[in-house]
C-alpha cells in the first residue's frame, strides 16, 4: 500500500522535506522510498551536482531502527536504457522457516512502531517526485 | 735519557673483542590472551632482549618440559608447541593456538634464547579453555537496496544472544566495475567487517559480489554500513544480513567459496564443514525468467528484487554437507559466495 501517493518534492540546496509521523503495522515487512530521476525523455531539475540524502527513520519502542542511503541526479545509464527513478528499499529483521513462512518479525510486540521519511538536499536544489510504499507479512493460519 | 727511551714500547694498538654476551634474556608476565573453546588468542610474555627466538609450548595441567624439550618442541608434557623470532625488547604475542579441548586447563609455558645462545628461564601461565556453545544457530536477518544511489547504504540490524556473529552480502550492478570499498557493523564507533570475497561476474562483470564476517559484535540495535567505490554509474546495490549465535569468537569462519556461471544452478560448495556449524551465502543473479528457487537444504533468509535482479541469501546446517544450490529457470548470469560459521 502507498503510506504516501506519488507527490511532487522541489528542493533549494539546504531544505529539507520531513513527512508525517506514521504508525505503521508491527508486521510491516517492506518499506520502499521511490523518487523519480531525471531522463532524456522526461527532463527534472536534478542535476548531478545536487544529492538527496534519504532517511527512513523506523522507531521501534524508542530506538531508530531503519535505514538511509543517498542519490546524485543527472541521467544514469541503465541496461538498455536510462534509470527512471532511486531510492531505498529496506526490509526490517525478520526469521523465515524452511516452509518461507515468516516466524518473527522486528515489530512484533513493539508498544511504539512509527516511521517518518526524511529527505535533504545538498549541493543543489532539486526537483522529483517520490512516493511511499509499505508491504506486511502474510501470517500463517494457525 | 732521551723521553723516547722513558715510553715503554708498544705494540700497534688492536680493537679488542666485546666481551661475550653472557647475560640470559628474563621473561615477565605471561598471560594466556583469550581463551576460546578450543585454545587461545593473544598470549604473550614480555622478554627485556629484542633478538634471538621465542619458544611456547601447551602442557598438560601441572606438567612439565625442560628448556631443551621445548626449543624441541616435543618431550615431556608437551602437546603442542611453537617459536618466533624476537626482533624487539617488549611484549611478544604468538600465534593464535586451536585444537585444544574445551573447558580444560593447561599450562602455557615460555622460553626465550637470545642471539647469543643464553637461555632465559621458563616463564609459565595458566589456561582454561572455556566452554563450548553447542551449534551455530539463526538469530536475525535484515536487508536492503540502494537504487541509482550513491554507494553508500545504511541498514539497522537488531542481534541478540551469546557468542555473536555476523555475515553481510553486497551485491550490486554498475556499469563502472569498481570494487566494494568495505562494510562496517555497530552504531558509535562500529567495526570494520572482515572481507570474504569481492568478486566480478566474468560474464557481466557489471554484476558484483562481496561476502564480509563479523564475531563479537554487540547485541541489540546496530547500523550496516555498506560502501561502493563506485559513486557516479551506480544502479542496484543490495545488502543482506544475518546474525548468528553460538559462533566461535577467535576464528569463527572456515575458508570461503565464490563460484559464477551461466547455467541453473547457481552452486558452490564449501569444504571442511562441521555438523554444529552453519553455512550462510549470499547470491547475486540477473535473468529475465524469474527469481531462483532456495536449495533443499537451505533456507531463505533475506531476498531482494528489481526487474532482472536477484539477490538472495540462505543459511544451511552444517551437517547438511556445505553445497549451497540455487535452482533457476536459467540461462542467467549469476555469482555466489558461502562461509561456514564455527561453532563456540
Amino acid at each position: 500500500m502507498n503510506l504516501i501517493e506519488p507527490r511532487a518534492l522541489v528542493l533549494k540546496a539546504g531544505e529539507v522535506f520531513k513527512s508525517e509521523v506514521f504508525a505503521i503495522p508491527g508486521a510491516t515487512a517492506q518499506i520502499a522510498l521511490l523518487l523519480r530521476r531525471p531522463t532524456t525523455a522526461r527532463p527534472l531539475a536534478w542535476a548531478k551536482s545536487a544529492k538527496l540524502l534519504t532517511r527512513l527513520i523506523l522507531m521501534r519502542d524508542g530506538v531508530d531502527v531503519g535505514a538511509n542511503g543517498s542519490s546524485s541526479g543527472g541521467v544514469r545509464p541503465d541496461r538498455g536504457g536510462e534509470l527512471p527513478y532511486s531510492g531505498i528499499v529496506f526490509q526490517p529483521d525478520s526469521k523465515i522457516d524452511r516452509e518461507r513462512r515468516v516466524i518473527g518479525y522486528l515489530g512484533e510486540d513493539a508498544k511504539e512502531f512509527t516511521l517518518q521519511v526524511v529527505i535533504e538536499a545538498v549541493g543543489g536544489d532539486v526537483e522529483t517526485e517520490f512516493l511511499l510504499q509499505l508491504r506486511e507479512w502474510q501470517r500463517p493460519t494457525p | 735519557m732521551s723521553v723516547s727511551r722513558l715510553i715503554p714500547r708498544c705494540g700497534p694498538l688492536r680493537r679488542s673483542a666485546p666481551p661475550p654476551d653472557t647475560t640470559a634474556p628474563t621473561l615477565s608476565n605471561p598471560a594466556d590472551g583469550t581463551p576460546s573453546s578450543d585454545g587461545t588468542v593473544g598470549a604473550s610474555v614480555d622478554t627485556d632482549e629484542g633478538n634471538g627466538t621465542l619458544y611456547w609450548a601447551v602442557l598438560t595441567n601441572g606438567g612439565s618440559c625442560t628448556d631443551a624439550q621445548l626449543k624441541a618442541g616435543s618431550g615431556g608434557d608437551i602437546l603442542q608447541a611453537g617459536n618466533q623470532a624476537v626482533s624487539g625488547a617488549g611484549t611478544q604475542v604468538i600465534a593464535t593456538i586451536t585444537g585444544l579441548t574445551a573447558t580444560t586447563d593447561y599450562e602455557l609455558v615460555f622460553l626465550h634464547r637470545d642471539a647469543a645462545g643464553n637461555d632465559s628461564a621458563q616463564a609459565t601461565v595458566g589456561l582454561t579453555t572455556a566452554a563450548a556453545g553447542g551449534a551455530v544457530a539463526f538469530d536475525i536477518a535484515s536487508s536492503g537496496e540502494e537504487i541509482g544511489g550513491d554507494g553508500n547504504f545504511t541498514i539497522s540490524h537488531t542481534s541478540t544472544g551469546a557468542n555473536l556473529g555476523g555475515f553481510v552480502g553486497v551485491g550490486w550492478y554498475t556499469f563502472d566495475a569498481s570494487g566494494s570499498a568495505g562494510v562496517t557493523w555497530g552504531t558509535g564507533t562500529p567495526l570494520a567487517m572482515t572481507e570474504l570475497w569481492d568478486i566480478a561476474n566474468p560474464s557481466e562483470s557489471s554484476m558484483q559480489l562481496a561476502g564480509y564476517r563479523i564475531a563479537g559484535q554487540a547485541s541489540g540495535a546496530q547500523n550496516i554500513v555498506s560502501t561502493l567505490v563506485e559513486t557516479v554509474s551506480l544502479n542496484r546495490h543490495f545488502v543482506g544480513s544475518v546474525s548468528l549465535t553460538g559462533v566461535h569468537q577467535t576464528v569463527p569462519c572456515g575458508t570461503p567459496n565464490t563460484a559464477s556461471g551461466t547455467a541453473s544452478p547457481a552452486t558452490v560448495t564449501v569444504a571442511g564443514v562441521v555438523a554444529d556449524g552453519m553455512l550462510c551465502d549470499a547470491l547475486m543473479m540477473l535473468t529475465s525468467l524469474g527469481p531462483p528457487s532456495v536449495g533443499a537444504n537451505q533456507t531463505l533468509r533475506f531476498g531482494q528484487d528489481d526487474n532482472s535482479y536477484f539477490f538472495r541469501g540462505s543459511t544451511q546446517d552444517g551437517a547438511d554437507g556445505g553445497v549451497m544450490s540455487w535452482p533457476d529457470a536459467g540461462p542467467d548470469w549469476w555469482s555466489i559466495g558461502a562461509v561456514e560459521f564455527k561453532p563456540a
